[in-house]
């Protein structure tokens, strides 16, 4: 079954990627951005954190998006830099979903929240007379995905429409703010990984080594100590500006940092 | 796992059909367990189901079906999902599709990056390419990234296999105590607190930084930082808090303890705890640096060269001003670095080389300064005709030297920097030695001065021994 879905959820994205330019090179994505490699087919969300979120299915994907528009295509190496930094849930008040092994109906509250509705009559209120055609399975494998919260106890706890609106993106549903971002620091080949992002005036930057080499970050007034394999560093950055840097070992490789209002 | 699911559904089907209609069969902890839908769970010691998300999974810990039990649909209902079975440790690698590296599996689904393939080879065989699973990246979140294994001793897939007896223990999973206090007030629940360090793995004189971040919705009241039980700041009345650690040059123990303790308004306090590892590098003359030139013009470079004796070498770095430059990973004792000072005439750079040696120890050189003037040092170089000799025996020592400004004289000094022989001129300077009658090691320099008095040294290092 899930095999089944991931398949069709793969060829979907094929489709979507015939008729997307091809920018391999392109480097430069910001948090937020849908990613997928060259070769494969699955698609990324990459977040503030600068890891790259996975759609354990096709469903989970529509939840957010209608289409397969905007996808940054990156070269496999470069995906391979990202570290995954775990699953996409459902957008809140979207969808309710169950386990095939469990009759319980939840609704989805703000980051992954199950909250059970206790009855058909609930369940009628909150998603109107169609409600049974709005419940989704759920793979018994994803539902570590989910937390389990408080059950539903009147409908005047949670408007589906309300709880949609209250996440406009997978950033916010996670709890990342835009005050942070993240460059994934691969090897020669690859370099850092956005080697170009934009934030805004206060943002923390975060660079991670992700390659088994030491590398380090040094910029205009900044300088990381020497990196070694997932060890982090991090600068925040006040000033309206753009500030480039590069690797000491290495100097071919370098990235840019656009600091806006 | 088509052909298998629907194995479990017939057989399922059978047993139910020829067995009973009676209650189901009774479980306990430990048990694999399915309903009337063919999924096979692990039910755990904490009263949950544990799915398996692959049949390689299952397969990783069970070599067939044989003791699933069955349960009715409610009953298997009432059971919450507990989480994911990860792979059983030691047995498969693992990896990703979209990521090169391949994982061995540790305790409680911890991965461990095989960093090369000689340790793939010595852990899993030569076959080793034949045991790697692709796990799905929808489940790579069930897994945890532990450290790398670097060394061959850091992880055996027998004894993590061996000592991963069954699910329960590889998860930790126990009997939760009984719920006593199920409608009774609820004391307040703390709040939140999340403490870091900039370097975790500092060295003796740097300073770091402590940032903790505490939450609770009435508000934080105070932050205390501490390392090694010695405060280190105290914040009042905020949510974040820093604090700067110098690392002593001299610490009892490499491990320093600091802990962040926040005070909520509401009388709650939260701490957390972090391990500060001083990287313990060790100035040895085992280590040498030296620069082809220790003065050069603008914008010429010169050859930098770290020297590693008695050192078994896994990696040499050279520093430049503190940022690393240069790093080989040859396993050879020498690392090579071209140097090209930014800087003006008057401004100099300080170069240091760090020797990792094969079990992770850190060794550091003296420090070496080069600097940019006006006019460059001369290019020396000095040479024994033999570096190994007897006692008994004698031995020549040549320097030469060159320069734009041409040489003025030529020196050999001994290791008190006596002059030995002084020659004018450009001409190789050679000076006869011997015969030694002492055992040990002696080193050499060469001087040379260009005409306009700028001078540099060289050295070598003779060894005498008995015959």
């Amino acid at each position: 079954m899930m095999q089944r879905i991931i398949a069709a959820f793969s060829s979907i994205a094929m489709i979507a990627s015939l008729f997307m330019p091809m920018s391999a090179k392109a480097l430069t994505f910001n948090p937020g951005t849908l990613i997928k490699g060259q070769s494969y087919s699955a698609v990324y969300y990459f977040a503030e954190d600068g890891k790259r979120y996975v759609f354990p299915n096709e469903k989970t994907y529509f939840t957010w998006y209608e289409n397969f528009d905007n996808i940054v295509i990156v070269d496999d190496r470069t995906l391979g830099v990202i570290p995954i930094g775990g699953n996409v849930t459902y957008r809140p008040g979207k969808k309710m979903v169950k386990i095939t092994t469990d009759p319980t109906v939840y609704a989805i509250d703000v980051g992954g929240v199950l909250r059970a509705i206790g009855s058909e009559e609930l369940a009628q209120t909150l998603y109107n007379i169609n409600w049974n055609q709005q419940i989704d399975d759920l793979p018994d494998a994803f539902f570590i995905n989910y937390k389990m919260g408080s059950p539903i106890a009147t409908a005047a706890e949670f408007k589906p429409a309300d709880v949609m609106n209250s996440v406009s993106s997978i950033s916010e549903n996670k709890g990342f703010t835009s005050t942070e971002a993240a460059i994934s620091i691969g090897d020669t080949m690859t370099g850092f990984v956005p080697s170009s992002i934009t934030v805004k005036v206060g943002t923390t930057v975060t660079w991670t080594n992700q390659d088994s080499k030491p590398h380090t970050v040094k910029g205009d007034g900044f300088q990381s100590p020497n990196l070694e394999y997932r060890e982090s560093f991090n600068r925040t950055f006040n000033q309206v500006g753009s500030y480039q840097f590069y690797d000491t070992y290495n100097e071919s490789m370098v990235g840019n940092i656009s600091v806006i209002n | 796992m088509k052909i298998i699911t629907s194995f479990i559904v017939l057989t399922a089907a059978l047993f139910i059909t020829s067995h009973t209609v009676n209650a189901a069969e009774t479980i306990s902890s430990g048990d694999l367990i399915k309903a009337s839908t063919p999924a096979v769970y692990y039910y755990g010691a904490d009263g949950k189901r544990y799915v398996f998300p692959t049949e390689k999974t299952f397969l990783s810990w069970y070599d067939n079906f044989d003791s699933v039990k069955t349960i009715t649909d409610a009953e298997l209902a009432s059971l919450p999902i507990g989480g994911n079975v990860t792979y059983r440790p030691g047995v498969r690698m693992i990896k990703i599709t979209t990521d090169p590296k391949t994982y061995a599996v540790g305790t409680n689904g911890i991965l461990r990056h095989i960093t090369s393939e000689e340790i793939a080879v010595a852990l899993y065989g030569s076959d080793w390419n034949t045991k790697i699973d692709d796990i799905p990246d929808t489940f790579f979140v069930n897994y945890n990234i532990g450290d790398p294994i670097t060394n061959v001793s850091q992880f055996t897939p027998a004894d993590a296999t061996s000592a991963a007896t069954n699910i329960n223990s590889d998860k930790g999973l126990t009997t939760s105590p009984p719920d006593t206090c199920t409608d009774c007030d609820e004391p307040p629940e703390p709040g939140t607190m999340n403490f870091s360090v900039n370097d975790p793995n500092p060295r003796p004189g740097d300073t770091i930084t402590f940032t903790a971040n505490a939450n609770e919705s009435e508000g934080v009241q105070m932050i205390k930082i501490l390392v090694d039980e010695n405060l280190v700041t105290t914040c009042n009345n905020t949510t974040i808090c820093t604090g700067n650690y110098p690392i002593p040059l001299i610490t009892d123990s490499n491990t320093l303890t600091a802990r962040a303790e926040a005070t909520f308004i509401n009388q709650t306090s939260k701490a957390q705890e972090i391990q500060i590892q001083v990287e313990e590098t060790t100035l040895t003359s085992g280590v040498k640096i030296y620069a082809d030139r220790t003065n050069v013009k603008v914008g010429q470079s010169t050859g930098i060269t770290v020297d590693a004796q008695d050192i078994i070498v896994k990696r040499i770095e050279i520093f430049v001003d503190g940022a690393g430059k240069a790093v080989c990973e040859s396993g050879s004792r020498t690392c090579k670095y071209s140097l090209t000072p930014d800087g003006g005439i008057g401004t100099f750079v300080t170069l240091h080389g760090i020797v990792t040696d094969s079990i992770g120890r850190t060794y550091r050189s003296e420090n070496l300064t080069v600097t940019v003037t006006e006019n460059d040092s001369p290019l020396v170089t000095i040479q024994a005709d033999k570096n190994y000799v007897y006692t008994g025996e004698s031995l020549n020592v040549t320097v030469t030297a060159s320069d734009q400004d041409g040489i003025q004289y030529l020196e050999i000094l001994d290791q008190n920097r006596q002059i030995l022989k002084h020659c004018d001129g450009a001409a190789p300077c050679t000076y006869n030695i011997g015969p030694w009658n002492e055992t040990g090691a002696y080193t050499f320099y060469g001087r040379a001065a260009d005409a306009m008095d700028a001078t540099d040294e060289q050295s070598t290092v003779v060894t005498v021994t008995n015959p």
